[in-house]
């Protein structure tokens, strides 16, 4: 169920390194994932962005749960109004 | 193309995971969050409300709310992490359910115990609450009433509700759900070390060489600290994970050491390593004879259960912690018997396993650190199992120095900080002292300057007796600060909903959200929580940290704080001390409760002027001084020169918290080691100086059985736990709604062989039944958690379906905590 909040989250994922193509090819299985970062040593920064709450959790719990994740952390977690997401910056300065 | 508020956040998003990852940042997004202009929000640190971890979070509001978090980058502790838990910081304070004002049973417009929960008055609230104490110590005295806090109250909100039930109402029938983690965990401390709380620190994850997890699945309920761990796994070659538990978990998959054991065995595989350090001529000789005294333990010591139950009555010497000395080379023939072999057929772990694991301890080029929580503290020999762990650790001299450390870990924010330090316990006074020793009383009524004789000599009824002595109508006034024990405590059926429904007793409840335990109260008070509130946690390292008011709590919310201090103004002396102590110090005649503590010149020495301009502060402004640190500042002078020496108040506000004791504004990471640890005599190299001799203690412990073991009836053993997705009971990571999705239901996770042999299939619903209880749940043969054959794991989070109807209260009868990890049960299924 959509509603009208904008939740954008971000997350470092520390997985074994010799897992990590394994380990991006689930990630981009998640919807409304995106891997802006990564490094060889098994760092992989993923942002979520979601407007459906259930959708977001879930996402969490899934890459948490993933084979080769040793840990999840979630780093940023803010809550928008979606209408004002969308909106330029300019137009909010 | 236009940017928009989405890419601003978003790069925010990512420029606080690159600073924690320590990975350069993309320039595109440097340029955004760079400019601070164009956030419109305000960043403020708090600890994490969640777990004893302590992690470091910037909170931002906006309009009042919070509505963003993101680790704090400044924190030792998480260095910019957060775990998934930390989502919903964020909005645990906005369920659609919060309490809002205090609520009375009543019927018709007055009390009743049978009547509907009804909105009153906080003073109507506190009108009734007053007879109702002012009843049961008439007809009882201090021992008829009680209170029931917790491991998340605030430092000073632990410290308000000690001193008015100690010293201001003279009970000691007070104590916190830390009963059901911790209380293992601090005799096992008190017995070795006679000083509570980990000698050694975080920063060991950074310099150990072998972590040994013995009954603790971090990776789900520590995942900060597990990443720690990871890190070093990946990052620092030839280092050894070993995981030690009843059932496969998610820890396992880091494990180059795994090891699945039949529950109680853990005793004999540590006696079993003690035994192969000393065969293998692996002691360190030097720093045994120098720091370490040798004691036979007093065996044969019960369960902890009523004195009428047979298994109290057939024990040789119930609840008896006591012991006599002996030696090196006694204690050596002790655990002689502990073969691998012999390890290898009672625990079911290969003998080759259990070597490996031996040799982390016997390698003196191994650095190692052992971890547990609540696998080895909720059990019928918590006490003994702490004293077994640091056997290991004492033996080999693996104490005290970076990477070398028994590390006992913790499950609430301020288990520590709180119910540990301040001494919420029903024994206890703050510093590590104790209620039957006349110098501490003595020294707790000097600093609170009150009379000889306030502070009774007599220890209170603990988490468990109270529930007993609830149901058979002892206690009858009984408040329940930050907790939900109708979930949470044992056998709920037999003794729990029993005694708060009993027509003699009135049950207060202060929480912000309505849980089974409110549901069993008479009178609901509305709670503020977390940032709703100035605040301070202690955490398992000894980091004691602060936080301000942030928002302004719900409705006619207050914080237990205020509720605690505001009740005590309903009391005169006259009407709560004896009159031999009014008469031989009459100055106290007169005086309400609130006067005589809390308007002492000490908790109300420090003026308004003090708190924050930047950030409000109800509590000071509703009794016109800065409480939070009068209260603070009367309580750290119990500890400063005792070892336990706190900072002044200010630097809390500053820093991203400080590890006790801290010293000329110096915090303490290794303590009683010489160089790193202040309080150790120069010269001694180490000195255990919470023992009169300055010696640790290495106890001679043998296996004993639990109270309960799987039979032909009850064929299979049942563990009880948490999951990644809930926190405790549940009731407030319950509140969010997608969270509870996530995990909508308490499983029932069991074999497939043994699913197969009953004829049930995943998803299968079925009973789980013991010989107290039952609750109906569904088989899950594939999840994460994988048991052995033979035994079934239930998280205990979900209020529909209230595992511990089922679990037994047996309890270690030295700490006096619950063994929730094992009895005996049967499943049988359900139609459909």
């Amino acid at each position: 169920m959509a509603n009208d909040t904008l939740h954008i989250s971000s997350l470092l994922i520390r997985a074994a390194p010799d897992r990590m193509a394994q380990v991006i090819a689930e990630i981009e299985k998640i919807p409304n994932s995106e891997i802006p970062l990564q490094d060889a040593n098994g760092k992989i920064i993923v942002t979520l962005e979601t407007t459906s709450e259930s959708e977001i959790v879930s996402s969490l719990t899934d890459l948490q749960l993933l084979d080769g994740v040793a840990s999840a952390a979630l780093i940023y977690h803010q809550t928008e109004a979606a209408e004002a997401a969308g909106l330029p910056l300019e137009n909010q300065i | 193309m236009a940017l928009t508020r989405r890419d601003m956040i978003k790069a925010q998003a990512v420029a606080a995971a690159a600073a924690a990852a320590g990975l350069p940042l993309p320039a595109s997004a440097q340029n955004l969050v760079t400019d601070a202009s164009l956030t419109d929000l305000k960043w403020s640190k708090a600890p994490c409300r969640f777990c004893g971890t302590g992690c470091s979070i910037m909170v931002a509001t906006k309009a009042g709310r919070v509505v963003a978090s993101h680790g704090d980058a400044e924190a030792p502790v998480n260095r910019g992490l957060n775990c998934v838990k930390g989502y919903f910081l964020s909005k645990i304070m906005y369920g659609k359910d919060r309490l809002t004002q205090p609520l009375l049973r009543k019927t018709d417009g007055v009390y009743d115990k049978e009547g509907e929960f009804t909105p009153v008055s906080w003073d109507e609230a506190f009108d009734i609450m007053a007879e109702k104490w002012k009843k049961a110590l008439a007809e009882k005295g201090p021992k008829g009433i009680g209170m029931f806090g917790s491991g998340q109250w605030t430092v000073w909100e632990g410290y308000a509700a000690s001193k008015l039930m100690k010293a201001g109402f003279r009970s000691n029938n007070i104590d916190p759900n830390a009963r059901h983690c911790m209380a293992s965990a601090v005799g096992g401390f008190m017995r070795t070390f006679g000083i509570d709380e980990p000698m050694g620190c975080y920063d060991d994850f950074e310099n150990a060489d072998a972590f040994v997890l013995w009954g603790s699945n971090m990776a789900e309920m520590h995942p900060i600290l597990w990443t720690r761990i990871a890190d070093r796994r990946f990052s620092h070659p030839g280092t050894q994970v070993a995981v030690l538990s009843t059932f496969k978990h998610r820890s396992f998959d880091l494990a180059d050491i795994p090891a699945i054991f039949t529950p109680q065995t853990d005793m004999v595989l540590l006696n079993a390593i003690a035994n192969y350090i000393i065969q293998n001529g692996a002691v360190n000789e030097d720093f045994v004879s120098k720091h370490v005294n040798f004691r036979k333990g007093v065996t044969d010591i019960g369960y902890g259960l009523r004195d009428d139950h047979p298994l109290q009555q057939a024990a040789a010497n119930p609840n008896s912690g006591g012991s006599d000395p002996m030696s090196f080379e006694e204690f050596a023939e002790f655990v002689s018997e502990y073969t691998l072999e012999k390890a290898e057929e009672m625990s079911g772990v290969p003998v080759a396993t259990i070597e490996k694991i031996a040799k982390l301890y016997a390698d003196p080029n191994v650095k190692v650190m052992s971890l547990w929580t609540m696998g080895a503290n909720q059990h019928t020999r918590g006490v003994w199992t702490n004293n077994m762990l640091y056997n290991l650790h004492l033996l080999t001299g693996k104490i005290s120095t970076p990477g070398n450390s028994p590390f006992s870990l913790t499950g609430q924010p301020s288990a520590c900080g709180t119910a540990r330090e301040v001494g919420t316990f029903s024994h206890r006074l703050p510093a590590d002292m104790v209620v039957v020793n006349p110098e501490h009383r003595a020294y707790a009524e000097k600093i609170w300057k009150l009379p000889e004789g306030t502070v009774p000599d007599w220890n209170g009824a603990h988490a468990v007796v109270q529930n007993r002595k609830l149901k058979d109508g002892d206690i009858n006034a009984y408040w329940v600060q930050v907790n939900n024990n109708m979930q949470a405590a044992p056998n709920m059926m037999e003794e729990g909903l029993p005694g708060y429904r009993n027509p003699d007793n009135f049950i207060v409840v202060s929480d912000a959200y309505p849980t089974v335990t409110c549901e069993a109260a008479d009178l609901i008070l509305p709670t503020a929580m977390w940032v709703e509130k100035e605040g301070a946690y202690g955490n398992a390292e000894r980091r004691t940290q602060f936080w301000h008011q942030l928002v302004d709590a719900p409705g006619e919310s207050k914080s237990d704080m205020w509720q605690l201090v505001e009740f005590s103004k309903r009391f005169t002396t006259e009407e709560v001390w004896p009159a031999e102590i009014l008469d031989a110090n009459p100055e106290y005649k007169g005086k309400t409760l609130f006067d005589v503590l809390f308007a002492n010149g000490q908790v109300d020495a420090f003026p308004l002027e003090e708190t924050s301009d930047e950030y409000a502060n109800h509590e000071a402004e509703d009794f016109g001084f800065y409480i939070q640190k009068g209260l603070f500042e009367e309580y750290a002078a119990f500890g400063r020169g005792k070892a336990h020496d706190l900072a002044p108040f200010e630097t809390y506000h500053e820093t991203r918290g400080l590890r006790w004791p801290v010293i000329d504004g110096k915090e303490t990471k290794w303590r009683f080691k010489e160089g790193s640890d202040p309080y150790v005599t120069p010269g001694s190299d180490f000195e255990f100086y919470g023992k009169p001799d300055g010696k640790a203690v290495i106890f001679a412990l043998p296996y004993e059985p639990p109270a309960e073991v799987p039979d032909e009836e009850y064929p299979f053993w049942l563990s009880t736990g948490r999951v990644l997705e809930h926190w405790h009971s549940g009731s407030m990571t319950q509140r969010v709604p997608e969270l509870h999705k996530a995990v909508p239901d308490a499983l029932c996770y069991m074999h497939p062989d043994d699913a197969k042999a009953l004829g049930l299939r995943r998803g299968s619903a079925v009973k789980v039944s013991s010989r107290r209880g039952e609750i109906h749940t569904r088989v899950e043969t594939r999840g994460r958690n994988k048991p052995p054959k033979g035994l079934i794991f239930v998280p205990w989070f979900d209020a529909r379906q209230l595992i511990n109807k089922v679990t037994l209260d047996a309890t270690d009868p030295l700490s006096k905590q619950t063994d929730f990890k094992k009895c005996a049960v049967k499943i049988e299924a359900l139609g459909a």
